[in-house]
């Protein structure tokens, strides 16, 4: 093992010389195929393997030498003891970087039925359904909607680039907010996406600027597939306010099974920041992801989190309340189904009087699926008059699945209002009966009590991916999906 | 406040945790630190929930806790970022030879003085 | 045979351990448990504290390390009756009318060995009943102890603290009540610690179809000890079918130079029932996880009170595991934290595949009654059948402005008004102490907390 990451970098040429004849312009997406005989993908993870993806996009040295330290900590960590079953992964088989040309793009035939068959049910439009097999999610299909959204946020001076090219182009601002979050060491995940991290979105909304549309990767100049190790960093100055989603609810396939994302936001004081994802990932994918915001005096962050997919997500989006007044909101709504794990949660950290908060959470299990809840109220020294609430309901739709609440409450105060409640329930039969008794299926009935167990959560989402996600709903109550 | 011989150079490595256990249960422990201009010496307990600091990252003169990232400075003791808030306690440091001593507070040179520390 | 008193902890070898069961008298089935419990110590992990159940409590504060495990030596002047003369409810007032126990039975040990015999009233001595000490009951009622002690309801494979236990528990006590007995009087079992040491102590309660009774455990010490004192507790309870069980365990140590570890399991038959209280005002740390099993139709009850005040470290890790159907459980803990001080509790409810038709409940409550407290409440849910009631709640904050208010308003002193809160507080759990003495024992220690922050 390296002791010294700075033994590595001190001569970078003699490790990878950089091509000559390489055309920059190209580089703005990431990779040339110029390059392709002098790198080849290989498996496993290294010091080696780091070097060379900083390499490859020509990172500033800080940057470089960050990564060798995060790899450093990934190393250190043991695996967490607790949450989903890890064990299975297989580190040294996993590709950390491939370029675009290299990964193994599906086409149609590949996907699996029960993909394609959503797809269908779904009535997603034949463009569509090939944007989706390329990873490329989006709500919007038209060109035009594109061009002018492009429009709009130049001229309000906002910054939404993919994360290579903004640490690129706007290294000054990227380098004061990176990691201040998320340090490379906040636990093993969050360290192996600080090594090996590729892509994801940039965002920074100058002060007082309040973007009215919800900001997408599609709209980023370089959307590319969604990376395993995508980095996003989100900056929203004083007075500013900006809604980003993520994801989309039609399931995506992923040949690669790791996923770890990192997702810091900044929210300076008086801005606001939603950030909507819907994680529908194939069930081969582990989806390990550290979501985390720090919000300041009087700011407001809200966490909309649907996970449908993936075998195991372990996912708890967090705010940090760091000045007086600022509130964090997190709704999470999980479904399991068969095989699947969802272990996903919240984490509220009061570190300034007067701050509120509130976790709403919603999981459906079934067919052996398992839904846990994990979550974290701390409330620190000094933070007085803290007002917390936390609602977990869960529901299982019959006897072979499993619904787990884990919620941590740890107080340093004395002046705190902390209320916690978590039901667990069933479909009632008399519920049920009634609905039957007025024409609806017994699918359709479930669908319907199901759409009214999540709608806290649902009515917060953008017209299109609540339209979506109650489709869905009716699709996984009949039991056609998978 | 004794002096007292909690280590050997040689056992200290550069920019890196030692922990020196002084009671059985491991709550009164030292950490000591060897920079590249000498040795310092602080509580090896976390100010926020008590995790071993020693086991953290050292980097300009800063002791960072592995748990949540709070790094103190190893001249005051003081966190400079959250969420500890209070110090952590520091003790001056002397070396002879290839001897680390530490001043260490009476009751905790007591405990000291029953360790084997060759 | 060698008069072996203690032994070090560290170097705990086969040679050490079957000397010290042949200084026990140990019987031979128990020498070879407890050397199997010696293999099974060397290949379990000892707990560091990163383990997920060591996380809220150091398991180093047993200070095994340089401990001796001792059995006996008692300090002179150690009460054997069920009494508040010992613990830290007397030093604040605890004592006083109305709080002594009437018992149908005692038994006592102080600092790992018996003290003074067993009593048992004659009545209950007749239909059958049976109170003795472990050596009698190892050696006497085998048929009775074998088949449960520390492989049915605590397995000492389990974890590294039970196959400890297994391998040095010194002394503790046997309750056996035959099928329908109905034992009216509580009966008492006192665990003193007087001097420094580990100790081990086991208590394995046997109550058939249809009987029941009402345990009553108190652990107590001095103010001052010479060093850390660590009690290892193991209590075991068998309920039989359609039988009730009241178990009450009152940790009063006098002394914060105490650390207390102790684990309970009933395991509740069909159409029993089980109600656990326990109450926690003394020790240094102090970490008791009592733990109910659930058959068909049977019930179980958890309250618990606690007081924890500068210093004090307290964990209380429940777990109720609904194994059959249509079996109920209840959860009311509540603590009051002073300055300095840490509590944390720790519920686990787990509805099994096939426990349908359960109904569970848990609260947990903090009090915090000063800054500098650090409070922690944790309910888990493990549900794994559909067909379930399960709710739980949990809430932490300090004594509400507006109560106080309203009752100063009306003319209440402020010192007052906040004892009435924190009265008012416990209520909910004292109501539902069915010992009356015990009970009235409670609200003095209480007392006395409160007194003792006034003061402060």
């Amino acid at each position: 093992m390296v002791t010294d990451a700075r033994d590595l970098t001190q001569t970078p040429e003699r490790i990878n010389p950089v091509p000559e004849n390489v055309d920059l312009g190209a580089y703005k997406y990431g990779w040339h195929d110029k390059v392709t005989s002098v790198f080849e993908p290989k498996r496993g993870l290294s010091h080696e393997v780091v070097e060379e993806i900083s390499q490859m996009k020509n990172e500033p040295d800080w940057m470089r030498q960050f990564r060798h330290r995060a790899l450093d900590y990934f190393y250190r960590r043991p695996m967490p003891q607790w949450g989903g079953d890890l064990s299975k992964i297989d580190f040294d088989n996993i590709f950390y970087f491939l370029r675009a040309t290299e990964k193994q793009a599906a086409s149609w035939d590949e996907l699996p039925a029960d993909i394609k068959s959503t797809y269908d049910r779904l009535g997603i439009p034949e463009a569509e359904k090939q944007r989706l097999i390329a990873g490329v999610a989006a709500q919007y299909e038209s060109e035009v909607v594109y061009h002018k959204v492009r429009e709009d946020l130049e001229a309000q001076g906002v910054i939404f680039l993919d994360t290579d090219t903004a640490l690129r182009e706007h290294e000054d601002l990227f380098r004061e907010h990176w990691a201040t979050v998320i340090p490379a060491n906040d636990n093993k995940f969050a360290a192996l996406n600080s090594a090996v991290w590729s892509g994801g979105s940039f965002i920074w909304i100058p002060e007082g600027v309040h973007v009215e549309i919800p900001l997408q990767a599609y709209f980023r100049i370089n959307s590319q597939n969604m990376g395993q190790f995508e980095r996003t960093l989100i900056i929203a100055e004083p007075g500013s306010s900006v809604h980003y989603v993520e994801g989309c609810t039609a399931p995506i396939y992923s040949s690669d099974s790791l996923h770890s994302a990192v997702v810091e936001i900044i929210v300076k004081p008086h801005a606001k920041v939603r950030y909507t994802t819907i994680q529908n990932w194939s069930n081969n994918v582990y989806n390990l992801v550290t979501k985390r915001a720090a919000a300041y005096e009087g700011a407001t962050m809200e966490w909309i989190d649907g996970n449908i997919g993936s075998k195991l997500t372990m996912k708890y989006p967090a705010v940090l309340l760091l000045g007086p007044h600022a509130h964090g909101e997190i709704l999470s709504v999980a479904f399991a189904g068969d095989g699947q794990h969802q272990d996903a949660g919240a984490k509220l950290t009061f570190a300034a009087p007067e701050t509120t908060g509130q976790i709403v959470s919603k999981s459906i299990s079934r067919d052996g699926g398992r839904t846990s809840y994990r979550g974290l109220i701390k409330v620190e020294e000094g933070a007085e008059s803290v007002k917390a609430n936390v609602r977990c309901d869960a529901l299982l739709l019959d006897e072979e699945s499993r619904s787990d609440t884990y919620p941590y409450n740890d107080v340093k105060e004395e002046d705190v209002t902390l209320g916690h409640e978590a039901t667990v329930s069933k479909i009632g039969d008399d519920q049920l009966f009634y609905l039957q008794s007025r024409g609806l299926s017994e699918a359709e009935a479930i669908a319907m009590i199901v759409r009214g167990f999540i709608e806290p959560i649902s009515k917060e989402l953008p017209m299109e991916y609540a339209l979506e996600l109650n489709r869905l709903v009716s699709l996984q109550m009949e039991g056609a999906v998978g | 406040m004794p002096f007292v011989r909690l280590a050997s150079l040689a056992e200290l490595e550069v920019d890196r945790g030692h922990r020196v256990e002084l009671s059985d249960d491991g709550e009164i422990a030292v950490a000591l630190v060897r920079t590249g201009d000498g040795v310092y010496a602080t509580e090896d307990r976390c100010s926020h929930e008590d995790y071993p600091l020693s086991e953290g990252w050292v980097e300009d003169h800063t002791l960072e806790c592995a748990l949540h990232g709070s790094r103190f400075d190893l001249k005051s003791g003081e966190p400079d970022s959250p969420p500890a808030v209070r110090p952590v306690r520091v003790f001056p440091v002397r070396l002879e030879g290839e001897d680390v001593l530490v001043d260490l507070p009476d009751d905790w040179a007591e405990l000291a003085a029953t360790l084997e520390v060759t | 045979m060698a008069a072996i008193d203690d032994i070090p902890f560290k170097g705990l070898d086969q040679a050490a351990v079957t000397a010290w069961s042949e200084a026990l008298g140990d019987p031979e089935w128990f020498r070879a448990r407890r050397l199997e419990a010696l293999a099974a110590l060397e290949k379990l992990e000892r707990p560091t504290g990163r383990e997920e159940p060591w996380r809220f409590t150091n398991p180093r504060a047993a200070g095994l390390d340089r401990a001796r495990i001792i059995r006996g030596g008692a300090q002179p002047g150690a009460p054997e009756e069920l009494s508040p003369g010992h613990g830290k409810a007397s030093s604040g007032g605890g004592s006083g009318a109305g709080t002594e126990l009437e018992p149908g039975g005692l038994i006592a040990m102080a600092d790992g060995a018996q003290t003074g015999r067993p009593k048992l009233a004659a009545d209950l001595a007749e239909r059958g009943v049976l109170l003795t000490d472990l050596a009698t009951a190892l050696r006497e009622h085998a048929d009775l102890v074998e088949p449960r002690l520390l492989v049915a309801a605590a397995p000492f494979d389990e974890d590294w603290f039970l196959a400890l236990h297994a391998t040095l528990v010194s002394a503790g006590a046997f309750l056996y009540v035959p099928r329908g007995v109905e034992v009216e009087l509580p009966i008492g079992a006192v665990y003193r610690r007087t001097r420094s040491g580990a100790t081990f102590a086991h208590t394995l309660v046997v109550v058939e179809d249809d009987a029941a009774l009402t345990l009553v455990q108190e652990h107590g010490s001095p103010e001052e000890l010479d060093g850390r004192a660590f009690h290892h507790g193991v209590t075991e309870l068998f309920v039989g079918e359609r039988a009730s069980v009241q178990h009450l365990t009152l940790q009063e140590w006098g002394s914060e130079q105490v650390t207390h570890f102790g684990v309970q399991r009933a395991l509740v038959a069909r159409e029993g029932r089980y109600r656990s209280l326990l109450v926690t005002l003394g020790g240094g740390v102090v970490r008791i996880a009592p733990d109910a099993r659930l058959s068909e139709g049977s019930e179980a009850d958890f309250l618990g009170a606690a007081f924890a005040d500068e210093g004090q470290r307290f964990e209380h890790r429940a777990t109720v595991t609904h194994a059959e159907p249509f079996a109920r459980s209840t959860l009311l803990y509540k603590a009051g934290l002073l300055g300095g001080s840490r509590n944390i509790f720790n519920g686990n409810l787990i509805i099994s595949p096939g426990a349908r038709g359960s109904d569970a409940a848990q609260t947990m409550r903090n009090l915090v009654l000063s800054r500098h407290a650090h409070a922690e409440a944790n309910p888990f849910l493990e549900i794994l059948n559909s067909d379930v009631r399960a709710a739980h709640a949990a809430a932490t904050g300090r004594v509400d402005d507006l109560h106080l208010f309203y009752l100063q308003s009306r003319g209440i002193p402020r010192e007052q008004a906040r004892r009435l809160v924190v009265f008012g507080f416990f209520e909910e759990v004292l109501e539902q102490v069915s010992v009356p003495a015990v009970r009235r024992r409670l609200e003095a220690a209480l007392e006395a907390e409160l007194a003792r922050e006034v003061a402060a």
